[in-house]
């Protein structure tokens, strides 16, 4: 066993905790803006992806890791991408939403980490899996010399110049757009001790923490072989596996998605947020049956919203930035049928 | 002032372009890698190259009257089990402190060198790494384990019934990517012997642990695609057909150090190398690892991935394995003399 792959431990908790304390999850980020018009979370998304871009950009130039994108199936990614953003609704809450959630002690999150286990089980080992190798298969591109597809070499851009010129002119343009008097709310008025372990933290903090820890955990996990930042499902696979069937699969990976949900507890308990709490009957098995949705999806698309849009699109994957524009609409399809369609509320 | 400091820092990241483009024309006269990588290869295709020695020939050379033709023969393992037991005539020096100068000064550059370790899986490493300094050394080929059945002398025996039952693939994999060599900076010297011992010291002082089936196979199926290595089978073309692992590329070890085979291998992902049982995939190894990769070595090869001895020939049998004299005791200038009598290498 490589000791190294007890760096997820600090990873992890480290994660969950800003998980928790940002409230950062992706299914709220994309149905806030089309049910709630509140755009924080999607920012907090943002301003991750551009701190984790710049970073990777800046690693794989130096040497510390390699751009690793997902493979670049579209069939597979925009199928697994709409289900498991359908999924996220009914689950109510991402992977990474349900994984914290699930630290705080609500009872709906966990079922649909359960239904998540389950169905993607299902579909990596299981009756899915000729359907979804038969679905990749057909519809796999790679570049001539059969590497992954980014935006850098489908170009035929160096990765660190395409990243970085993206990085920089975002940047520079969120300066001169910025809306003026915008201001963190009331953040300024407490002590840092307070703000960081009793309030909510804000979206620009929360993104900026996350893309950081994304950073750390590529460097962390490169160290032991794994060539990936942070991922959520494959970690819940893995744990389940090894309970299950007597085989030892705890890589980097399930060791720090464990840290994650003891994180986001310690998170919750500091601050006084951790309860359990368990939702009606029929809302435990709506959350069970997202669960699966985006256990399918997960693993029919290569991975969860997590190893797509917080990891893979700051690597410019082509797979991620395609997977995560159908999780986008998935989860508004999903909403708007709820929420917002003619009948409702 | 917000807006003040997000446009210094989209100027900082824009000008960051800039800085890493001038500073990749950078252009290095003596490569490390290059000196390292055309001794490997010199080594693995001279044509004369033996790579393991059998416990049998290695005997009956000592015991043909003959003095003059015996090799040297060297123990790598610690001083303590040299003590319990050694062949008739070893010198001692264990595996991390081999490269350093003083020591490679002992060894004779005129004369065969038969490393041996426990099980033969360091031996193998100790040996081409000897060749690419200039010795002619071979392997024993099962290490202290083929010499004698004396479990207190020779543990870590490999055991036929551990074999795991783990599937295999038959359809050939290819390597297709393109990446750039590591960059070896492990001295500022530029003599090429140096620079060739001090990455063979660096990595036998180093880590150099084997991973075991059981492993492998974890990182592989643990649906977690970011952690599976490159898996690199140094078998036979006719073996690798009949059956290899999973997702594995076939490279024979005496192209392993040629430039379009490493090309092809990701510097920063782990690989792992395995041949039939250990020992070959070691040579692999400690020649990838002095280059720069991350290489480790499958423990006890494809014969402790299947039970399928087909797939999986030549394994070490415990019933079978012989049964030679060793000699006991501490001292390390013992002559190279066997004070057994002769006929015992049946």
């Amino acid at each position: 066993m490589n000791p190294l792959i007890f760096t997820g431990i600090p990873v992890g908790l480290a994660f969950g905790f800003a998980l928790q304390r940002g409230r950062f999850c992706m299914n709220s980020a994309f149905r806030d803006i089309i049910v709630l018009k509140d755009y924080d979370l999607l920012k907090s998304v943002g301003v991750a992806i551009l701190v984790s871009m710049i970073g990777f950009a800046i690693m794989d130039k130096t040497g510390v890791i390699s751009i690793s994108p997902v493979t670049f199936w579209w069939g597979a990614n925009m199928l697994g991408g709409f289900i498991f953003g359908i999924g996220m609704v009914l689950a109510g809450g991402c992977a990474s939403g349900i994984t914290y959630r699930f630290g705080e002690g609500m009872v709906g999150a966990m079922s649909a980490v359960v239904g998540l286990i389950f169905f993607g089980l299902m579909t990596s080992v299981g009756v899915f899996k000729p359907f979804v190798d038969t679905v990749r298969g057909a519809t796999t591109i790679t570049t001539a010399d059969g590497a992954n597809l980014t935006l850098a070499n489908v170009f035929g851009i160096p990765h660190y110049i395409l990243a970085l010129a993206i990085a920089g002119v975002v940047l520079i343009l969120w300066a001169v757009f910025a809306k003026k008097g915008e201001s963190t709310k009331g953040e300024e008025s407490a002590s840092l001790r307070e703000r960081i372990f009793k309030r909510g933290w804000g979206w620009r903090s929360t993104g900026v923490v996350i893309g950081l820890i994304g950073i750390a955990a590529f460097t962390a996990s490169a160290s032991t072989g794994r060539m990936y930042p942070l991922s959520i499902t494959g970690g819940y696979l893995s744990t389940t596996k090894t309970l299950i069937m007597g085989q030892n699969f705890m890589t980097w990976l399930p060791i720090m998605l464990l840290s994650t949900i003891v994180g986001a507890f310690l998170a919750a308990l500091i601050a006084g947020e951790f309860k359990l709490r368990a939702p009606a009957p029929k809302t435990l098995i709506q959350c069970f049956l997202g669960g699966c949705l985006m256990g399918f999806g997960a693993e029919c698309g290569g991975g969860c919203n997590i190893t797509h849009i917080l990891s893979g699109v700051p690597q410019l994957s082509l797979s991620s930035i395609l997977n995560g524009a159908f999780i986008i609409f998935g989860c508004w399809a999903a909403a708007w049928f709820m929420f917002l369609r003619p009948g409702r509320a | 002032m917000k807006r003040i400091i997000l446009l210094i820092f989209g100027i900082i990241v824009l000008a960051l372009i800039p800085i890493f483009s001038a500073t990749s024309g950078a252009v290095v006269e003596v490569s490390e890698f290059e000196v390292i990588r055309s001794a490997a290869n010199d080594y693995l295709t001279a044509p004369t190259t033996v790579w393991n020695m059998s416990e049998k020939d290695l005997c009956a050379n000592l015991l043909d009257g003959d003095p003059a033709n015996d090799p040297f023969i060297l123990s790598i393992r610690n001083a303590a089990d040299y003590a319990k037991g050694h062949i008739s005539g070893a010198v001692n020096i264990p595996m991390a402190e081999v490269f350093k100068p003083e020591n490679l000064a002992r060894l004779p550059k005129d004369k065969k060198i038969v490393v041996y370790c426990y099980t033969g899986h360091t031996g193998s490493r100790v040996a081409a790494l000897l060749n690419l300094c200039g010795y002619d050394a071979s392997n024993l080929k099962w290490g202290m384990t083929g010499w004698t059945k004396d479990t207190e002398v020779a543990p870590y025996r490999f055991d036929p019934e551990s074999a795991m039952d783990y599937p295999i693939e038959t359809t050939a994999n290819t390597l297709t990517g393109n990446y750039a060599f590591p960059t070896v900076e492990n001295t500022a010297l530029t003599s090429e012997a140096e620079i060739i011992q001090i990455a063979c010291y660096n990595y036998a002082s180093g880590s150099h642990g084997d991973i075991s089936a059981e492993d492998l196979h974890a990182l592989i199926t643990d649906d977690d695609p970011a952690n599976d290595p490159i898996i690199v089978s140094v078998r036979s073309a006719e073996q690798y057909a009949k059956g290899h692992i999973p997702g594995a590329v076939n490279i024979l070890l005496k192209d392993i150090a040629k430039k379009e085979n490493l090309q092809r291998l990701d510097p920063n992902k782990q690989i792992v190398a395995y041949c039939y049982t250990g020992r070959t995939a070691s040579q692999a190894t400690a020649i990838l690892n002095v280059l720069g990769y991350n290489a480790v070595n499958l423990h006890w090869g494809m014969t402790s991935w299947t039970k399928d001895t087909d797939v999986a020939p030549g394994g070490f049998n415990p019933d079978t394995s012989l049964d030679y004299p060793f000699e006991t005791g501490a001292g390390e200038e013992v002559p190279v003399a066997p004070s057994d009598g002769g006929g015992a290498c049946g």
